[in-house]
């Protein structure tokens, strides 16, 4: 009976709606994006942050990290903690009770390999065994490391990804157990893994941890040479609480603070969190969240207008359905034929909403995979059954939300009155009111979105605005490797540092040469440090500021001159005399217009405690915080790449072109270059500066971009949402107008009081807005804020004006055309004149 | 007061014909008349009422109101005419949903620039006169039919017209509450306002002391009783 109505309705629907084709297109479109924006974007959480991995139990995953509570989010990692060095992983790994298994990980690191004479570098991981047993994934082929493999000295072995067994090795089905170089040391491949497995994140091979990197003790800084220390990953046993696993944990980093004051006093906490959350990152599931509330709003946008459509329908049809109830349809049936009548647009919008987020999440995944930095291999931007769901239920949502009011007042209306007064109902005055809110709220909806879009705008205008303090385009830079298999010593790697800069600088092609530390002259170290004749009475109390090792040479080959003292030579060797130059922010905050040079900063390492450099010399600023960290000051200071101890592993060769060349053509002669000094040493992450400065912002471009969508997707349907507001507004109150006129107003008079309900609508609605808006980024998402936005303030004034100008332009506009037409309403036709 | 000469109101048809709705209409109404308007449905009553409130502007002919030659008029200097010399009472009220009893008829007077004490006074005035202080506050909905055409009236004589114009005033409304309006105007004609009706009823017409009988747009008889 109720299926039999039901289809009754659709099929009156139907035909009703073919009637009224502009409304039917108009619903239709209006719905399609804001359904499509938020199949879209919640696609994306899914596959950021609902999704998450396919393995056994994946709630038991977790990560593990200790935390300074005194120290800031950045050195906290974001609330994930970190783990400082190899001894406190063993230590927490011996004395905890709530996993099952620990590993612990280097992730998207270098790895060299050389098979059949071919070097090549890979992204790939250094483990510890249990790593993949931890995920419960197995080697489709031959066998996963053991303890054994994962210790100093033992033969080296690796395991290789799908990918790369298919692309680079043939599929060769006995390619277990044959030879290749790992790093320049001799290794047997001894498994590969299943198709699509990358994990952690996008790695195409590993190989174990403590082999390549053994373990130093506590107060070492470093897990190896220039290396990170691990990440901790774990698998809780079954019933153990998230809960029950942190209090362990935390009790676990306090003994170790207190038995090890010097290295870990500060790490009293700890933090065990779904391993999900630590890879993908407080501030990315900020953003992805953030994303979907802002198309939800457009969704909400977009269903008021159909709902302020639903009205001008409904007050067009009272007399229909006045008909009706007098003919003896009760209330009830006549909500559920004009929610039908919603529900069938809302499956028209659904359906051209979700073809139009198929085609933007094929546009979205390729803009992201496009990236420099690869996404992590279990993000897939698809379209499955959970997406669907919800859009099933957002379909719903939307029928509820754009039919329901309006059919609920179109519905009691006195048929006897609407009949007797000749289609005029008295719902009217209701009908008017909630009218007039819902443009209230379009409008401080979409003011809130256009503020939001705008400062994400600015944001990523100042980061592409960003003066790294050089010309980008003028040099080409690589990076490469020294492993410890070919360069097993400090000497060996210094001694090929120095033949590769002589050999470059001899080049015809070049006419300058330089090393850096600089990860793609972009990122580098950060961290304390202390400056004499400073008194510093805490840990805390030692300042932040970026530090950069560099060969000689690298200020000239950036095109910088030295501003005081003199650059680095092949003769500063830190075990001789520790030297160190600052640059100009540096000098400036310590010795004002005083001299730098003779004066002595050095890294601050409680446990081991560095040597004084002496300041020789003073350069211009560079951006050596890189283009994403606003917490840190522009101070910092360079080290000898050259002379120091350790010797690093990685480092960024750069080169300057000789007059008349361009620098992006200098790719194969660089690799010729370094060819020739190591055939097997492979170079890798080449191009221009200015070519990856571009390149790592296209993240941040595509979420303003978003926002931006978003933002004019809202912007046009409020505007429309308006003009239809006031249109209908206007053809509901023709009577109204008449009689003022008959009473003496003039058509000024009728104008400005159009004119004047826009205007208190617009107001409130930018107060609402603008306020709601402020009070979320200025107060409540302050500290979010502080790392999303870059060098904006989110209470920017010009910001909050210009939109307010904006949307006050927007609705004068929508409120002209209607208010012009109540100005020519002949009073005689208004008063049904004979 | 109001002299009409030869005044005919017609709208085009196709092939470029004329459907007369007014046709040579002569008619003066002097001062301190209550006439009254009669005729069958379709007959012109209404237009001619139109016309004479200077709403309809589409007419062909003389109309001289105290003197002054409104068809040459603009639009403009008619309203001014219009707001200072008459009141119109409508059959379905037309009163504003949105505003209270006491801000409909504060209306016409803001239109002519009455500043607001005055405004306040001649309200509470008319309030009393028509015995309807207490309804100052509810919303025209909240009335009868015969209250809310009582705030009809009103409305109309508020601005102290010279002139009023009423539609079938009790068209609406049942016979007892249709007498208390007639008596009204009767009242309200008795103190200087002249007023122009249009009704179907003989029993209102011969509350006024002349009917002005049209027929298909002719005036047949405008006799006085």
């Amino acid at each position: 009976m109720i299926l039999d109505s039901f289809r009754q309705d659709v099929r009156v629907g139907l035909r009703v709606l073919l009637k009224e084709k502009t409304f039917c297109v108009l619903a239709v479109l209006v719905l399609a994006l804001g359904i499509g924006g938020a199949t879209t974007q919640f696609t994306v959480v899914n596959a950021i942050v609902l999704r998450g991995f396919s393995f056994p139990h994946p709630e038991q995953l977790v990560g593990v990290g200790l935390i300074d509570p005194k120290a800031s989010d950045q050195v906290n990692n974001f609330g994930n903690g970190q783990i400082p060095t190899a001894q406190d992983y063993d230590d927490i790994k011996a004395a905890q009770k709530s996993f099952s298994m620990m590993a612990g990980y280097l992730s998207g690191s270098t790895i060299n390999l050389t098979y059949k004479n071919n070097p090549q570098r890979y992204t790939g991981g250094y483990v510890t065994e249990d790593m993949f047993k931890i995920v419960g994934v197995s080697p489709v082929m031959g066998r996963d490391f053991t303890a054994e493999d994962n210790k100093p000295g033992a033969e080296k072995v690796t395991i290789l990804g799908d990918d790369i067994w298919r692309r680079d090795f043939g599929a060769d089905p006995n390619i277990v157990g044959q030879s290749v170089r790992i790093n320049s040391k001799a290794a047997t491949i001894i498994g590969v893994m299943p198709p699509g497995f990358k994990f952690p994140f996008s790695e195409e091979l590993w190989t174990p941890l403590y082999n390549e990197f053994p373990p130093v003790p506590r107060g070492g800084l470093f897990l190896g040479a220039n290396s990170r220390s691990p990440a901790v990953l774990g698998r809780l046993k079954p019933g153990v609480t998230l809960d029950q696993a942190n209090a362990e944990i935390i009790a676990i980093a306090k003994h170790l603070a207190e038995d090890n004051p010097k290295t870990n006093q500060n790490f009293t906490s700890a933090s065990v969190q779904p391993l999900l959350n630590t890879f993908t990152g407080v501030q990315l599931r900020q953003i992805v969240w953030a994303m979907l509330a802002a198309v939800i709003l457009v969704l909400l946008i977009a269903c008021v207008n159909v709902m302020n459509m639903q009205f001008g329908r409904a007050a067009l049809r009272a007399k229909e359905l006045a008909i009706r109830g007098a003919l003896g349809a009760t209330r009830g049936r006549l909500v559920r034929q004009m929610l039908t009548e919603s529900f069938v647009v809302a499956v028209f919008g659904t359906i051209a909403g979700v073809i139009l987020a198929y085609w933007s999440v094929d546009l979205l995944a390729r803009a992201i995979k496009a990236a420099p930095f690869p996404p992590p291999y279990w993000w897939h931007f698809t379209i499955d059954g959970r997406v669907l769901a919800f859009t099933l239920i957002i379909t719903l949502v939307a029928t509820v939300v754009s039919g329901l009011v309006p059919a609920f007042l179109s519905s009691r209306g006195s048929a006897a009155e609407i009949l007797k007064e000749g289609g005029r109902g008295n719902t009217s005055r209701l009908v008017n009111a909630i009218t007039r809110v819902l443009v209230v709220a379009q409008i401080a909806l979409t003011a809130a979105l256009l503020i939001a879009a705008t400062l994400q705008i600015k944001s990523i205008r100042n980061q592409t605005k960003l003066d790294y303090g050089y010309d980008e385009n003028g040099i080409y830079t690589a990076r490469m490797a020294l492993m410890e298999g070919a360069y097993p010593s400090e000497d060996a790697r210094r001694e090929f540092f120095k033949r590769a800069v002589r050999s470059l600088r001899s080049n015809a092609q070049f006419d300058a040469a330089a090393m850096s530390s600089r990860f793609r002259m972009t990122f580098d170290g950060q961290g304390q440090y202390e400056v004499d004749g400073q008194n510093y009475l805490t840990d805390r109390d030692r300042p932040r500021c970026n530090f950069e090792s560099v060969s000689d040479s690298y200020f000239t080959t950036l095109g910088l001159k030295i501003l005081e003292g003199r650059d680095f030579t092949v003769d500063d060797i830190d075990s001789k005399q520790p030297v160190a130059i600052v640059n100009s922010s540096f000098a400036r905050k310590y010795w004002g217009n005083q001299s730098a040079i003779g004066h002595q900063v050095r890294i601050f390492n409680p446990a081991q405690p560095a040597p004084w450099r002496t300041i020789i010399g003073v350069v211009p600023d560079t951006l050596m915080q890189g283009p994403f960290d606003q917490q840190t000051e522009a101070a910092g200071f360079f080290m000898p790449l050259l002379g120091a101890s350790p010797a690093p592993q990685f480092c960024t060769i750069l080169v300057r072109p000789r007059a008349g060349q361009r620098a992006e053509t200098m790719g194969p002669g660089l690799s010729r270059a370094v060819a020739e000094l190591d055939s097997n040493l492979p170079t890798y992450f080449p191009g221009t500066p200015a070519a990856f400065h571009k390149e790592i912002l296209n993240g941040n471009r595509l979420i303003a971009t978003l926002f931006t969508i978003f933002g004019i997707v809202a912007f046009i349907l409020s505007a429309v949402g308006l003009y239809g507001v006031m249109s209908f507004s206007v053809n509901q109150r023709t009577q109204e107008f008449g009689i003022r006129m008959a009473l003496g107003a003039d058509a000024k008079r009728i104008f400005r009081m159009v004119m004047t309900q826009g205007a208190w609508q617009l107001m409130i609605g930018l107060v609402l807005g603008a306020g709601g808006i402020a009070l979320l980024l200025g107060v409540v998402a302050a500290n979010a804020l502080k790392t999303i936005l870059f060098k904006v303030n989110a209470l920017d004034p010009t910001i909050y004006f210009a939109v307010s100008a904006l949307l006050t332009a927007v609705a004068a506009a929508s409120c002209f055309v209607p208010a012009r037409r109540a100005t020519r309403v002949d009073p005689m036709v208004a008063l049904r004149y004979e | 007061m109001i002299k009409l000469k030869n005044l005919e109101r017609s709208y085009p048809l196709a092939k470029g014909k004329f459907f007369y709705v007014l046709r040579n209409i002569d008619i003066e109404v002097a001062e301190g008349e209550f006439v009254s308007v009669m005729g069958p449905s379709g007959a012109g009553k209404s237009t001619l009422l139109h016309i004479l409130g200077m709403h309809d502007h589409g007419w062909a002919g003389e109309y001289f109101f105290n003197d002054t030659a409104v068809h040459h008029l603009k639009a403009k200097e008619r309203a001014t005419l219009r707001n200072e010399n008459i009141g119109f009472v409508f059959q379905q009220y037309h009163l504003l949903d949105d505003l209270t009893i006491y801000e409909n008829l504060e209306i016409p007077l803001s239109y002519r620039k009455v500043n607001r004490t005055e405004r306040a006074a001649i309200v509470a005035d008319v309030l009393d006169r028509f015995q309807i202080v207490a309804k100052k506050d509810l919303y025209p909905r909240q009335l009868s039919g015969g209250q809310q055409q009582l705030v009809g009236v009103a409305r109309a004589i508020i601005a102290n017209p010279k002139l009023i114009l009423a539609d079938e005033p009790t068209g609406n409304l049942h016979s007892s509450q249709g007498e208390e309006i007639m008596q009204l105007f009767r009242k309200l004609n008795s103190e200087g306002t002249t007023i122009i009706q249009v009704t179907h009823s003989e029993t209102n017409a011969g509350y006024g002391n002349r009917i002005i009988q049209l027929r298909d747009g002719w005036v047949v008889d405008s006799s006085k009783r």
